[in-house]
């Protein structure tokens, strides 16, 4: 059999193969299936491609999105953001209520809104937990760990008294102070068989069992140590009240505050509400003492530090970099601050949660950084040292000149482009199209080198400068 | 026979999954995030002790929390004669406030979304319903107009709503 071009076939469906031709495609065709379906893909795309020229495509995921509108009963995120903030408009709350009661999946399409919304508002209570480096941490202390004394559980109790002692739990290096994270796989299941125990969640009025042997004596001996530290403080106390020691009142900075300082090498600090510093070399910090002492939790740094603050709401941590006349506000976060050594630019480095970075000269002239920021302060402005990032509020990169064009077919040309306009012809900008053609106006007027002016009909525009630099 | 939710291959993710947020709910009574923390872990090492053996009709979020709980407020009531949680609150109130801690998962989750976010989109959003700035306070600290605050706030809204419907944890109990 001769072999089949395309030519052939495509003579054949224009019916013009030849007689011999014709066999041989019909024995070519019968010889299997795959051929039979491919002589008919072959002829169902010739058929088809004389209608294409009548055929109107769409924009699939518009028309997706507008389906979704008409579901969604016209309420977009802006709708639900101004419901949720307080501001919609009577007709927006009346939309956005009637999708709500429309359906259980806008009802429940809602609910996550709200849940968003009411929780993010008390994100700022959270402090991060580096996940990874806890397991990290987990795994270093269940590894090689002996049977515990007592593994029965009494009663229903789910948990029982204390397994691992603060003290040995207070040396564990805090993971949350390491950056590197790491996955370590926690040892093999322990080679002890644990007694048989049913564990239960019970009320947490539970009696709980004493535990036996070391964890007692660690119990016994911090009690001691706490009854001699409560000893100790209350004769300070009564002492310096019949002495007037400035350390209860009436003394000066001095008795509250006391300054560490590096020389060559850096070092570490750990102040009195839990909070750790690092210390580059030549560096000097002044502290609060004791934290019950002081109102605030402010230090004074002097050079390069690396803060992981306690969080404490109720006392604020301020440190102020008196060199450049820079402070920072938090409640309990992670931070750097680098003195420039030519003494005039700060760095500060927000590391996790948020803090408030501000003249100290000027409180008002502050920025807020949240986690990653880098800001710098050159004593009297703040530069925003973050790379720069693309504002991405629409998702879609457009040519000008296809934008154009598209607001003059939209707005069935009652926008029009200036005899003299000034037009960047390889200009891109990011818009959205979606929007009423005047709204992309007004957009395009912010985003961008876009100049329009009214003309004598209603909604007409002429634009005059369309550049995106 | 109940089984138990925990084993060793799915123990890091739980861990890693609830370590944060029993931390957080642990600290909102006590206020002092270490004795938090060692609270947690301890639970922990009491779970992975027992993981084999545990039998439980509940999921494992839940029980966590319950023992979680349950050892706070039995360390609450052994330590503040010693002054040791003085901020700590009151165990009624713990005992009452049952549902309370289902919204640290929920916040969790809420910040692994926003990581997903672009920096400035994060930072907008942040800034408006974290740190409860108004719009125009925002346009004028980022010197970018309040519509493109709003729109940002919206589009942040949208893509996390897409990114947490799916999520379980939330919901679960």
């Amino acid at each position: 059999m001769s072999k089949i071009k395309e030519q052939d076939i495509l003579k054949l469906l224009r019916g013009e193969a030849s007689a011999k031709k014709l066999k041989a495609l019909e024995e070519w065709s019968s010889l299997d299936e795959d051929n039979a379906s491919d002589l008919e893909l072959y002829q169902t795309i010739y058929d088809e491609s004389e209608h294409l020229s009548s055929y109107k495509r769409t924009d699939a995921e518009a028309e997706w999105n507008q389906f979704t509108n008409i579901l969604h009963n016209g309420v977009n995120e802006g709708d639900l953001l101004s419901y949720f903030d307080g501001l919609a408009t009577p007709s927006q709350q009346t939309k956005v209520e009637e999708w709500r009661s429309f359906s259980k999946s806008n009802k429940e399409e809602f609910n996550v809104f709200n849940l968003i919304i009411s929780e993010s508002a008390k994100l700022s209570e959270i402090k991060r937990v580096d996940a990874n480096a806890e397991w990290e941490s987990f795994g270093k202390m269940i590894k090689g760990k002996s049977t515990p004394a007592n593994l029965t559980a009494v009663g229903t109790a789910p948990i029982v008294a204390p397994i691992v002692n603060k003290a040995t739990i207070k040396t564990t290096p805090a993971a949350s102070t390491s950056v590197k994270a790491t996955t370590v796989t926690p040892p093999a299941q322990p080679t002890y068989q644990a007694k048989e125990v049913t564990m239960t969640p019970s009320p947490a009025t539970t009696t709980v069992a004493p535990e036996e042997g070391r964890g007692n004596r660690i119990f016994m001996w911090r009690s001691l140590a706490a009854a001699a530290a409560f000893l100790l403080i209350a004769f300070i106390g009564i002492k310096g009240y019949q002495n007037d020691w400035s350390l209860f009142g009436g003394g000066g900075d001095d008795d509250l505050y006391a300054t560490f300082a590096t020389t060559d090498m850096p070092d570490q600090l750990s102040l009195s509400d839990g909070s750790r510093v690092n210390l580059n070399s030549q560096t000097t910090l002044t502290y609060f003492k004791d934290v019950e002492m002081t109102d605030l939790r402010d230090v004074t740094i002097d050079g390069q530090g690396e803060f992981d603050i306690a969080s404490n709401p109720k006392k604020p941590f301020v440190v102020k970099a008196r060199r450049s006349g820079v402070g920072i506000r938090v409640l309990g976060t992670k931070f750097k601050v680098n003195g420039n050594e030519e003494g005039y630019l700060e760095v500060i480095e927000n590391i996790e949660g948020s803090v408030r970075a501000y003249a100290l000269d000027d409180t008002t002239n502050y920025v807020i950084m949240t986690a990653g920021d880098r800001y710098g302060f050159d004593g009297v402005n703040f530069v925003d040292l973050n790379d720069d990032v693309q504002e991405e509020y629409y998702g879609k990169d457009y040519d000008i000149l296809y934008v154009l064009d598209y607001l003059m077919k939209e707005s069935n040309w009652k926008v029009i482009s200036g005899s003299e306009i000034e037009f960047q012809s390889d200009g891109i900008i990011n818009v959205d199209l979606d929007k009423p053609y005047e709204e992309i106006l007004e957009d395009l007027r912010e985003r961008s080198n876009f100049e329009y002016v009214k003309r004598d009909c209603e909604g007409c525009y002429e634009v005059r400068k369309f550049v995106v630099e | 026979m109940n089984k138990s939710p925990f084993n060793e291959s799915n123990f890091e993710e739980v861990f890693k999954t609830y370590f944060g947020p029993l931390c957080n709910y642990v600290n909102s009574y006590i206020k002092d995030w270490e004795s938090s923390r060692e609270i947690v872990q301890g639970t922990f090492m009491k779970v992975w002790e027992n993981k084999d053996t545990i039998q439980i009709n509940t999921s494992a979020k839940s029980y966590l929390y319950s023992a979680v709980r349950n050892r706070m407020i039995d360390m609450i009531r052994s330590n503040k004669k010693l002054d040791e949680y003085k901020n700590a609150a009151n165990v009624d109130e713990i005992e009452e406030n049952v549902e309370h801690m289902n919204s640290f998962v929920v916040r969790e989750e809420i910040l692994r979304s926003m990581d997903k976010l672009k920096p400035k989109m994060r930072k907008i959003f942040s800034l408006s319903k974290v740190e409860g700035l108004t719009y125009n306070e925002i346009a004028a600290y980022l010197n970018i107009s309040k519509r493109a605050v709003e729109d940002n706030v919206a589009k942040a809204l949208k893509l996390l709503k897409e990114d947490l419907e799916g999520n379980e944890l939330l919901f679960s109990n």
